[in-house]
């Protein structure tokens, strides 16, 4: 039987922790309604062409590692600002903060008029520039590259077609390499029923709508986790300006450039054939083995977008002898921008990085 | 509690049960107003399916066997969420959740066990929402719903291109006789100084590339100068100082 006093106590108990977080939530969402502001760390425009920048993080005037750290992220899809959404929560702000040179490619919002970008003009033209401008702006003769999610997908592609590029490093983060594995997109993007022609005809992209629907599709309930996860952790300092932050990002889609699309669903989930060796760019064919640099590859043991086997497939075809693969734990994103990616992968491109700089 | 230590204990602890239920009611009802009011806080999706903008229409293949239903939970979790509920209504699943919170410490004061707290229920709700997501999972993992989701775009594109083809020369006299560019005009223009942008690279590029050309060939002219005049002078033909 249940003591009476002991009942009133621990009933009183849990009662003040609900009015806490009922506070704490009302504060946030009621009374202070604001998002927390994006892209925290400062940075400088470099080089800009339609949408796309070249941006450079952190103050000249600091000593950095001497080697420039090039960000290739994800073309469409999401904004960017994820690498650089709060100050503490920051791949970018860490690494610059650890001395590292950082430059971001930012594909920026996608429009319409960007409806023929797509390999080709990412790998001949946007990331050969963006790598000049770099290395032009920072006095140095090679660069660390790094590419996330499709951003390695491009740079991969880009240093198979270009033995001699300027390239120290590769660092692939959740890059998709074998789309075989590709998961869930694998199966819905099959070439027999999705109709990618007509949808980039008819837009001549894939629209943000579309994009949102396909995410919010792949895990249908993350939401109501995610809310109940708020709820629970509502009194913990910074969790809810971290959430805010995070569910403005994860709702602010953009549009996919219509060739970029139909490359990717045809010729990588439809055909696999990047990691066949079969993927022709500019009538050359994209050979990973032409890939010499020393290679830490990432992947994320929950990742369900890129499941860690597409991603580590990368570690199998190249030629570089220095090459590493690390499986973290986390998702897609939050193995790069969650709350525990400062004591995971940060640290790791920071100590991987820093030893081939010299 | 039927047999508290005394009567006074019993009720004191009711009677501040029954105010905090009563506050939670009303704080719960005024935060929703509040919210939903000032815009300040609304469920990611209001009024979109409970998986977001479906683009074309509702989401065509529905919860999984039961689940909201009153009082069912078709995954064999021990917590009952009550009555139906819409799960993208946040506001409305906290509420259940105090609700169901609530009446299990009433209904635990003649038990022997102590009731569960909210994380606990929570951890359950976890588990409903896991086991909701994998049967999603397998669902949408098929090839069946790869076709159907198939299906279900082209129809909806073929609908959109009929609609689009009633409705655009109409929009584009409008803005014709407005002296408005169209959509695809102003696509065009954007283009058009992209491929500019791209020729200003290529020519900055080029005078990059003669630059550095220029500074290497002056570089090579002065060091041949400087040969030169070493050359014509009297020590460096091994003649000693004249002085």
């Amino acid at each position: 039987m249940v003591n009476s006093t002991e009942y009133a106590s621990q009933f009183q108990q849990e009662a003040q922790l609900q009015m806490q977080r009922f506070q704490a939530m009302f504060d946030a969402f009621v009374v202070n309604p604001a998002d927390p502001p994006a892209e925290v760390t400062p940075y400088e425009v470099i080089w800009k062409r339609g949408n796309t920048r070249l941006l450079r993080y952190g103050s000249r005037e600091r000593e950095t590692l001497g080697l420039p750290y090039l960000i290739v992220p994800w073309l469409g899809i999401s904004r960017t600002y994820v690498l650089d959404l709060l100050p503490g929560n920051s791949m970018i702000e860490y690494l610059v903060n650890h001395g590292h040179d950082v430059f971001l490619l930012d594909w920026g919002v996608v429009g319409e008029e960007d409806r023929e970008l797509g390999f080709e003009e990412g790998v001949y033209k946007i990331i050969p520039r963006a790598i000049e401008r770099a290395l032009e702006a920072s006095g140095a003769s090679e660069i660390t590259l790094n590419g996330i999610c499709l951003g390695g997908t491009l740079s991969a592609a880009y240093l198979a077609l270009h033995p001699d590029a300027p390239v120290r490093n590769f660092v692939a983060v959740v890059a998709p390499i074998d789309f075989e594995q590709g998961g869930m997109f694998r199966t819905w993007l099959d070439e027999r029923y999705f109709p990618a022609d007509l949808i980039v005809e008819h837009y001549g992209s894939l629209p943000s709508v579309l994009m949102n629907t396909g995410f919010k599709m792949l895990r249908p309930t993350l939401e109501a986790q995610a809310m109940a996860g708020l709820w629970s952790n509502a009194t913990r300092p910074g969790y809810i300006e971290s959430y805010k932050a995070m569910s403005r990002w994860a709702n602010d889609f953009v549009a996919m450039p219509g060739r970029f699309f139909r490359q990717l669903s045809k010729n990588l989930y439809g055909k696999n054939q990047m990691i066949r060796g079969e993927f022709l760019i500019n009538g050359r064919t994209v050979n990973l083995s032409h890939i010499r640099q020393p290679l830490l590859v990432a992947a994320a043991s929950q990742d369900y977008i890129v499941p860690a086997p597409a991603a580590s497939s990368l570690m199998d075809v190249v030629s570089s002898e220095d090459k590493e693969f690390v499986e973290l734990p986390g998702g897609h994103i939050s193995v790069f921008s969650g709350r525990q990616a400062h004591q995971t992968l940060w640290p790791k491109i920071d100590e991987w990085v820093s030893a081939r700089s010299n | 509690m039927t047999t508290a230590d005394n009567g006074t204990t019993e009720n004191s602890a009711t009677a501040f049960f029954e105010a905090w239920q009563d506050m939670i009611r009303k704080s719960t009802e005024a935060w929703s107003q509040a919210a939903s009011g000032f815009g300040g806080f609304a469920p990611p999706n209001p009024g979109a399916t409970p998986f977001g903008q479906f683009p074309f229409g509702a989401f065509p293949f529905g919860f999984p066997p039961g689940a909201g239903a009153p009082g069912a939970n078709p995954f064999g979790a021990p917590f009952n969420f009550g009555a139906p509920f819409n799960p993208a209504d946040f506001m409305q699943m906290w509420q259940r959740m105090f609700e169901t919170w609530q009446s299990q410490w009433m209904d635990s004061r003649s038990g022997e066990t102590r009731p569960p707290s909210m994380e606990e229920a929570q951890r359950q709700w976890s588990r409903y929402l896991e086991s909701m997501a994998a049967t999603f999972s397998e669902t949408m993992s098929s090839e069946e719903f790869s076709r159907m989701l198939g299906q279900y775009m082209e129809q909806g594109l073929a609908w959109q291109e009929r609609i689009a083809k009633q409705s655009n020369p109409q929009i584009n006299a409008l803005l014709r006789a407005y002296n408005l560019p169209s959509r695809s005009q102003m696509d065009r223009m954007f283009a058009r100084i992209i491929g500019m942008e791209e020729k200003l690279d290529d020519l900055e590029d080029e005078i990059r590339k003669l630059r550095s050309e220029l500074s290497a060939s002056r570089r090579t002219q002065s060091s041949r100068s400087r040969s030169a005049r070493a050359a014509a002078t009297p020590a460096a033909n091994g003649e000693g100082d004249p002085a």
